[in-house]
């Protein structure tokens, strides 16, 4: 029993500190990536490399004053960021890190909470981030901010069924709605690679998180061009980092969950056995799941750095008349697929 | 080759009529329709990210400028300096000149005699960095070549004294300055009309 209460401790400790440690370093890798796009060096004076600027970014941003416009709803704009964050921080409890590591005779499986639901309870979670950013949008009193939470709510109905469509495929083949149980699902093949229903299930899911997180080409709730930064115009100091720091924090749960959902967690065909020992075999298959999710949060910045915005009725037209039905015809042939035995 | 060859072909015909006096023809592109490819915009999303993954690799643009020597032109004014003869001794004669045309009232010279009878030497030579607008009088003025606008820019101090230069912080080797000089000496050579 004290076995299980101190690992659990521990994994929660490291779960929030591989998450802020991602969210605080995807910052800087944004910006180096954008600068390397752009045929500059990126920020490159605090620290080796500029390795120390998500430091004295959080220094700076902890020292700012705390505004709180006039007219604003002081509960439900101070309420916002904790939510958004919150949410994201909630979510990583499901991330299934990697194996079993057997410590004292106990199984103890590198993730928060193994639950016979993680799928369910990932999509409820991430979900209420989306009411952190319309109430912020909302309590802000301005209406740029009420646009961005206006555009949020019309994003959130355009993509999220998609999504949940997607996964669903994903659950015929696992039969599993535990984020761990995928992962193991997947060991003799990715379902990525199940053509052709996998695959396109990936592809929507993959498409689905962009707006999930909302980044660029679906970032109009932010917008800055038009809405000057849509919900978070009104924001200042820690407020502000703490949407930040909820929108990084959700990108590597969407990357990890992509890796688990679709590309088979922390399994390589067989490759993540490659050592005798059961601790290096557990070490070597997290360090396969951190390399999938960093190529994942890769690709989130470098789509940002290339795409430009589409407009709010592009996304709808997207999201409705292009990802849904395929979305329908995907869970639609993998059930007939699973049913007739062919995956 | 002139300036018009180093201008990509792509953005020639903007440049409007070519050195031959020719203008270019310019032929606009427009498509009112999209082909269904690029409806689907797939494809183009790919050429996209393919073209910003090259652009990661290619060479950066950015001069680390403190510690990267910044490329300059002589035509630069920027700090102007005293210039030292290869044999130690000062090119200024404390005549003045600079000090009467300078707008800026920036010039200080205490002059002083030297072994040689008719030749002068300043004891000390002051520039007040504050008042200097960099505007280069004092150098058209000076008869001897011995004062010359330096490429050098960085010229902001934490305190007052400092801004006030005397004669050690301006002299500098005339060997350092010889790409000047000789720019103000084509420069004058072009303006200056011949006398009549």
């Amino acid at each position: 029993m004290t076995v299980l209460v101190v690992a659990a401790l521990l994994k929660v400790a490291l779960f929030i500190g591989l998450a802020f440690g991602v969210a605080a370093y995807a910052t800087l890798a944004e910006r180096k990536i954008a600068g390397w796009i752009q045929n500059r060096y990126g920020p490159n004076r605090v620290g080796p490399w500029g390795l120390l600027q998500p430091m004295a970014d959080g220094i700076k941003l902890f020292f700012k004053e705390e505004l709180l416009p006039t007219g604003a709803n002081p509960f439900l704009f101070k309420l916002a960021p904790a939510l958004v964050t919150g949410s994201a921080l909630l979510a990583v409890a499901v991330i299934p890190l990697g194996d079993a590591l057997t410590v004292a005779g106990k199984k103890i499986p590198l993730v928060v909470a193994d639950m016979p639901v993680g799928i369910l309870y990932l999509m409820a979670v991430s979900s209420l981030g989306v009411y952190g950013i319309l109430l912020g949008g909302w309590s802000s009193n301005n209406k740029y901010s009420l646009l961005g939470g206006l555009r949020s709510a019309a994003q959130v109905v355009s993509y999220e069924l998609t999504m949940v469509l997607a996964m669903a495929t994903v659950l015929l083949f696992s039969g599993t709605m535990s984020t761990r149980g995928i992962a193991l699902a997947q060991e003799g093949l990715w379902n990525v690679f199940r053509f052709p229903v996998g695959t396109v299930a990936f592809f929507l899911f993959w498409i689905a998180s962009f707006a999930e997180t909302n980044r660029l080409p679906f970032d109009l709730v932010e917008c800055e061009p038009e809405l000057v930064g849509g919900y978070h115009t009104e924001y200042s100091s820690m407020r502000f980092a703490l949407f930040f720091l909820g929108e990084y924090v959700a990108m590597f749960v969407q990357a990890s969950m992509l890796t688990t959902l679709f590309l088979g967690g922390h399994t390589l065909f067989g490759l993540e056995r490659i050592f005798g020992n059961p601790v290096l075999n557990v070490l070597l298959g997290a360090a396969i799941f951190l390399a999938k999710t960093f190529f994942f949060l890769f690709v989130f910045i470098w789509v940002r750095w290339t795409l430009p915005r589409v407009r709010w009725d592009q996304l709808m037209a997207l999201g409705w008349k292009v990802l849904l039905p395929l979305a329908m015809v995907t869970i639609l042939a993998g059930g007939g697929g699973v049913i007739w035995g062919i995956y | 080759m002139s300036g018009y060859d180093q201008v990509p072909e792509a953005a020639r015909p903007f440049l409007g009529p070519t050195p031959s006096g020719k203008p270019v023809p310019v032929k606009v592109l427009r498509k009112d329709r999209l082909d269904w490819k690029e409806k689907v915009a797939l494809i183009e999303i790919f050429k996209g990210m393919g073209f910003t993954l090259r652009e990661m690799f290619r060479p950066r643009f950015t001069i680390q400028f403190p510690e990267e020597p910044f490329p300059r032109h002589p035509s630069v004014k920027g700090r102007p300096v005293l210039a030292k003869n290869p044999d130690g001794s000062i090119r200024c004669v404390s005549c003045g000149l600079c000090e009467f045309v300078c707008p800026a009232r920036a010039i200080t010279i205490d002059p002083g005699e030297t072994s040689d009878p008719i030749q002068r030497e300043p004891r000390d030579f002051q520039i007040d960095m504050l008042r200097c607008i960099l505007c280069g009088m004092c150098e058209e003025a000076c008869p001897e070549e011995a004062i010359l606008m330096s490429d050098e820019l960085l010229m902001a101090t934490d305190a007052r004294p400092k801004a006030l230069h005397h004669l050690e912080d301006l002299l500098v080797p005339v060997e350092k300055l010889q790409e000047r000089i000789d720019y103000t000496k084509r420069m004058y050579r072009k303006w200056n009309r011949p006398q009549s």
